[in-house]
């Protein structure tokens, strides 16, 4: 017993160095509950359900706005990519060029028009091969500066 | 002690066990410009390491004929380690492309987006965060992942526009 309790304490200091609830994902991606975990842990809405092709999908939303959590390639519950995405509908839409002028300027965050030039903002994340949750927390973090910024951009 | 330190050991190696053989979590600082050559390399990917005009790292490489680059955000005070990077090659072509076409791109691919310089040149960027948590595995599939992506955009770009 005695080495084994060493053993635990060896190995405690050996992971300091990592924080602590560091999770690194499985290689076949993500479930809609561990994408979920991680927004409740920043006091996001979480509500899963299920999208027109069958895939997960998670409604959500952040000082007003309402997004939603997209999940690809999935098999078995496990996505190896997510996509977040927030949708504005505009009076008379956005022109082309404001949209490229935040595609040019900005760094995250992917501005596309739909038919009826309305605005919208996704950002994709591989979520396969050595995926950590910390990442998944910083790429959150990333997707709550971009909406507000967006917005304002856009005019909403 | 002896005993103590060998079950540690066994132990240690056993829980790390569960984790791939070669992979490597960064430093929560990010990644350095050496780190990103050596997965470039690793791919069989030619990595030429200078220095943009901000002084922050610049890696130039290519796949099949095209030639791109990452330039890297968010270094260090000793410009070396950096917290996030960018995928980006631009095509210079004779007429660019429209505005409906880049759109569309943007609308319907996912990852890296589409934008348009002064004279309509088309560009793809692609920007990923390396910070806290990031590993080897995932600065590897993000190169696999724009090296599959590059061909397709060079085609959709010099295609006649749908829209």
């Amino acid at each position: 017993m005695k080495p084994l309790a060493a053993a635990a304490v060896a190995c405690a200091v050996a992971f300091t160095a990592l924080p602590a609830a560091a999770v690194t994902y499985s290689p076949k991606g993500v479930s809609a509950e561990e994408v979920g975990a991680v927004l409740k842990a920043k006091g996001l809405p979480v509500e899963i359900t299920t999208d027109s092709g069958g895939d997960p999908m998670i409604r959500s939303s952040s000082e007003g706005l309402n997004w939603l959590v997209y999940f690809y390639d999935c098999r078995g519950g496990r996505c190896t990519s997510i996509q977040f995405t927030a949708g504005f509908d505009l009076d008379d839409g956005l022109t082309y060029a404001k949209a490229n002028e935040w595609n040019f300027t900005k760094r995250f965050g992917r501005a596309a028009l739909d038919d009826e030039m309305d605005p919208y903002v996704r950002y994709d994340i591989d979520t396969a091969k050595g995926y950590t949750s910390e990442s998944m927390a910083y790429a959150l973090e990333t997707w709550l500066l971009i909406i507000p910024a967006f917005s304002d951009f856009i005019g909403y | 002690m002896k005993i103590a330190a060998a079950a540690a050991a066994a132990f240690c190696i056993a829980a790390l066990g569960a984790m791939p053989a070669a992979a490597v979590t960064y430093p929560a600082g990010g990644v350095t410009a050496a780190d990103v050559a050596a997965a470039l390399k690793d791919q069989g990917l030619e990595a030429e390491i200078s220095i943009d005009d901000w002084g922050d790292p610049l890696i130039k490489s290519g796949s099949g004929p095209r030639t791109w680059h990452i330039l890297f955000y968010d270094c260090d005070s000793r410009k070396t380690r950096c917290a996030s990077y960018q995928f980006r090659i631009g095509l210079d072509l004779s007429n660019g492309i429209t505005h409906a076409r880049c759109n569309e791109w943007n609308d319907t691919k996912r990852f890296a987006r589409c934008m348009l310089d002064d004279e309509m040149d088309p560009y793809l960027k692609w920007d990923l965060e390396a910070v806290n948590g990031f590993t080897s595995e995932a600065l590897a599939a993000s190169i696999e992942h724009w090296t599959a992506i590059v061909p397709g955009f060079a085609s959709f770009a010099r295609s006649e526009s749908s829209t």
